[in-house]
């Protein structure tokens, strides 16, 4: 069992199975409707820096993606692939109803994937998921590993984690 | 039941001694004869009395759960895992878990603030008497707007505030039961319970604050209260210094008061942290401000204090430990918190001060504010000559301690905000102090670093050697807490903030547990300033406003007039001050529409919700009180926005803006159904950027009675703010544009366009309400 990024963060025995990053691509195949999140750090630091990577992939694998507010003019400088801009909060609230309409009007979503979040805001953000939203899968694909997803990333050191995105890239971009 | 009374009246009774018409004996509380306000029909409400408010309120704010912990560990059957759908021992689910801690989160707020009040009152009583007047000055009538309207009566002298008190303890020990296992069940219940407590803390916080003004030298809603010196710079360290920690003023203003008995005062320091801070400089012009909460363990151990007085809420824990290892004396003083100390109370003044000089013992508990007030200064006037000989904490001893570090993460990884503390060490270790300095904007110093580093390193200390020269320059001016808005105030901008023609009133309230540092509030505040909201400010976010100054070297305070208006910053004060922002609330349907307070909490909520263009923003709150008052705000009707610790709380109140059925309200003229869309859209909303909390807020004080002028200027700020932050026009505007003329001017043609291609129509702007009772009898 990995430990959370913030080891504090124990929600108890139910935990996020880990996901080593080459089995993304196999989720994303399988989704018939994927969402990426991208939270509101997307841009700063090291998760700016592999924001090309995220964004490719959701592009290639056709990801709906929903970006936090604050970040939202910045990343959507980055990318022609529509995006759209809501709260992560309102975004997951709606997330938990089944019959959500969607963001394209199409329906609710069967696989969510969050990057970018503030660390312990997203994990409070998932664990509204985890414990509501039984109808969806949920994957934390930040470098920190995420306790209240369905699968997460362990924890990763900067370096990996950008080399792992930008293989996957290289494989199915 | 609340506080009650047996009632009896007697119209006519003709007996062989006497006869009597008109007779009316109340048993068990005073009756106020004079109060020309009929009694409303929730007197001292039970903790049920005012549950359907609450589920109209639930069911169109459904609470939204967002659990830190899948387990319960309450009880011996426990712990109990309530993830995958799986009830506890006892038949609780996760959903009503939350509710439940909700409720005690609750609970503790309101029992803190209700034990101040309580302490104040019996402080106050015993210094000024029971009969001591109540009077906030000659501009404010309606003196207790909470109090009134929730208990239904009209305090005139302190003595009148015990039976609130005591109502409020009653109430507490009433929904502490409810949290007991095997009692309450249902989470909208919890939740209904939570808003209840929320409504004692906010009763208490009037307690305290109507007392305290009513008393002491406070400012009395002056606009130009005088400024204070505020900063971790502003202490003159070479005078003996007495540093008070908490909330309550009783200590410190002892020993303010001893100092100028002694005709000692202006050589020794008093300052503060927290509210205690806000209270010294409300009482006393010499009084300094360090600063907020985040400044505590920073200032303790920088040493400078040569006694420090702690009383009650937010003060560390391991502050005996912490001030006792810089050579600082501590002094408990509230029953609450006792820290293990010696109970010195009944000992001779002379025996305590000679026993904490000479280091017989480096602290105690004196639960008489006299008393320790006066040990207080006469340790810090005999310790401070040997402190400043002693050499403090050898500064390089500390910077070689970098050397230990092996980089393994642990503090960025026991770090609430994520900060990279151990690059920040790393780079010590190499010599290079700049990150160090840098992350001090950031660092809230809770301490959890040092703690948690298994080589040892001091990293608290590490910091603030680092950045000493910032933390020496940190000194700046801040509006002393002015207590109440003026009801010629309320007179003045009642009608436009009801009808909108002033956008909003946006109070920054709350802890200093912020995401990314405190400049962020700064310029939160500054933007609703300058676009002439009402900002208001109060706690450690009324400080932390203070702490950073404009291109003009100024602090908002300097920048902004302080009344309640247009285009202005007011410092209500402590926490206990947001009774004032509440207050301001009510008063506004007290004073601008004649609404009737006693005893009429629900009409006084129905109208808030639907007509006061109010939102909190609690960016950095922290405590359990910050999740009271904010309850108790909301079940007022006023919406609450937090920053993304506040997820932490577990529970938002969220809207759905997609199911229109929920954003319908009784148009009190005619009794139909009308859409008004989601005014407001939310009643607790976590933002998990500055900019997201900025455009939310905006949005958040629209309401259903807006004037089509005052819902344009609404309408074009919340444009003008989305366009800046998001680089887009709002998606959402077909639910705030209600006609033609609440758009702007200058975006009418375009924002007409888009709307038509969505379908837009217009809408009704009704009489707003929610309540049946609101409806107009139609002769």
């Amino acid at each position: 069992m990995a430990t959370p990024w913030q080891t504090g963060n124990v929600p108890g025995p139910k935990m996020a199975n880990t996901l080593p990053p080459e089995g993304l691509p196999k989720l994303l195949e399988r989704a018939e409707k994927p969402l990426l999140v991208l939270g509101g750090n997307s841009t700063k630091d090291e998760v700016g820096d592999a924001l090309d990577s995220i964004l490719r992939l959701a592009k290639r694998f056709k990801v709906q993606i929903a970006v936090s507010p604050g970040v939202y003019k910045s990343v959507k400088d980055r990318s022609d692939f529509p995006m759209v801009c809501i709260g992560v909060e309102d975004l997951t609230n709606r997330l938990r109803d089944r019959g959500w309409k969607g963001l394209d009007g199409k329906g609710n979503y069967d696989l969510v994937l969050f990057a970018g979040s503030i660390y312990y805001f997203q994990s409070q953000m998932l664990a509204t998921l985890k414990h509501f939203a039984p109808h969806l899968k949920t994957v934390s694909i930040d470098r920190f590993y995420q306790p209240n997803a369905d699968f997460s990333f362990r924890n990763m050191n900067e370096h990996d984690w950008k080399k792992s995105l930008e293989s996957m890239v290289k494989q199915h971009g | 039941m609340g506080k009650t009374a047996t009632k009896i009246t007697i119209e006519e009774i003709e007996s062989s001694i006497a006869k009597v018409k008109g007779l009316e004996l109340v048993i068990g509380k005073l009756v106020e004869e004079d109060w020309e306000e009929p009694e409303g029909p929730t007197p001292y409400p039970s903790i049920t009395a005012l549950r359907s408010w609450d589920f109209k309120i639930l069911e169109r704010y459904e609470p939204f759960y967002s659990p830190l912990c899948d387990m319960c560990c309450l009880c011996t059957y426990g712990k109990c895992d309530l993830s995958q759908d799986r009830k506890g021992a006892c038949g609780l689910d996760i959903k009503a878990q939350q509710g439940r801690t909700v409720l005690l989160a609750c609970l503790m707020g309101a029992a803190a603030h209700a034990t101040h009040a309580k302490h104040m009152l019996e402080y106050l009583i015993d210094r000024f008497g029971r009969n001591h007047p109540i009077s906030l000055g000659m501009d404010v009538d309606v003196e207790a707007p909470i109090i009134r309207t929730v208990c239904g009566i009209r305090p005139k002298v302190l003595g009148d505030l015990e039976e609130v008190v005591e109502y409020v303890g009653d109430q507490i020990t009433q929904l502490l039961a409810a949290t007991a296992t095997g009692m309450e069940e249902s989470y909208l219940d919890f939740e209904s319970k939570a808003l209840h407590a929320g409504m004692m803390d906010n009763v208490s916080l009037e307690v305290s604050d109507l007392a305290q003004v009513s008393s002491l030298p406070y400012p009395r809603g002056e606009a130009e209260a005088p400024l204070a010196d505020l900063g971790m710079g502003v202490v003159d360290s070479t005078k003996p210094v007495v540093l008070c920690v908490g909330h309550n003023i009783a200590p410190g203003a002892e020993a303010i008061d001893y100092l100028e008995a002694q005709g000692l005062h202006g050589k020794v320091e008093i300052a503060g942290i927290c509210c205690t801070s806000h209270e010294l400089a409300r009482y006393s012009r010499g009084a300094k401000i360090v600063g907020p909460l985040s400044r505590q363990l920073l200032f303790v151990r920088s040493g400078i204090a040569d006694v420090i007085m702690i009383d009650q809420e937010c003060i560390r824990t391991d502050i005996v430990e912490q001030a006792n290892a810089e050579g600082s004396r501590v002094i408990a003083t509230i029953e609450q918190v006792c820290a293990g100390l010696p109970d010195r109370t009944s000992d001779p003044v002379d025996a305590i001060v000679g026993d904490l000089v000479s280091r017989k013992m480096m602290a105690a508990l004196i639960k008489n504010p006299s008393k320790a007030g006066e040990v207080a200064v006469r340790t810090a006037v005999a310790v401070a000559p040997e402190r400043r000989a002693m050499k403090r904490d050898d500064e390089q001893e500390i910077l070689k301690k970098v050397l230990l570090c092996t980089n393994c993460e642990t503090c960025r990884k026991i770090c609430p905000n994520d900060l990279a503390m151990n690059d920040a060490v790393s780079a010590a270790k190499k010599g290079d102090l700049s990150k160090l300095v840098d992350i001090y904007d950031f660092c809230m110093n809770c301490g959890r670093c040092s703690s948690a580093c298994p080589q040892q390193i001091p990293i608290t200390d590490l910091l603030r050697v680092a950045a000493k020269e910032k933390i020496g320059s940190e000194k700046f001016k801040i509006r002393t807490g002015r207590g109440p808005i003026l009801d010629t105030e309320i007179r003045n901008v009642g009608r436009p903030i009801v009808m909108g023609e002033i956008p909003g009133v946006v109070a920054f309230v709350g802890c200093s547990n912020y995401p990314n540092g405190s400049k962020e509030l700064v310029e939160m505040a500054d933007e609703f300033a300058k676009r002439r909201y009402i900002v208001v400010a109060s706690g450690c976010s009324a400080m932390d406003i203070a702490r950073h100054r404009d291109e003009n070297g100024q602090t908002l305070y300097e920048k902004y007039p302080g009344e309640f208006d247009a285009g202005c910053v007011v410092n209500t004060g402590s926490c206990v001050s947001n009774a004032h922002i509440i207050g301001a609330t009510i008063k506004i349907a007290n004073i601008f529409a004649k609404r009737r307070l006693r005893a009429n909490f629900e009409e006084i909520a129905d109208y808030i919700l639907n007509r006061v263009g109010a939102v909190a923003v609690a960016w950095g709150a922290q405590h359990q009180k910050a999740a009271s008052i904010a309850t108790g705000a909301n079940r007022f009707g006023i919406p609450v926005l937090v920053g993304p610790h506040g997820a932490k709380y577990r529970r938002a109140y969220l809207g759905r803006p997609d199911f229109r059925e929920k954003w319908t309200v009784i148009d009190a003229r005619t009794g139909k159904r009308t859409f008004v869309g989601p005014t407001p859209e939310h009643l607790v909303y976590v933002a998990e950027t500055k900019e997201e909390a900025i455009v939310m807020a905006a949005k958040l004080v629209m309401r259903p009675n807006d004037t089509s002028k005052g819902r344009m200027i609404k309408v074009a700020h919340y444009v003008d703010l989305h366009r800046k932050m998001y680089g887009t026009t709002p998606p959402d505007l077909d639910l705030f544009v209600r006609s033609e003329t609440d758009l702007p001017i200058a975006m009418k043609d375009e924002i007409l366009g888009e709307l038509k291609a969505k379908g837009w129509e217009p809408m009704e702007i009704p009489d707003p309400t929610l309540l049946e009772s609101q409806i107009r009898k139609v002769q």
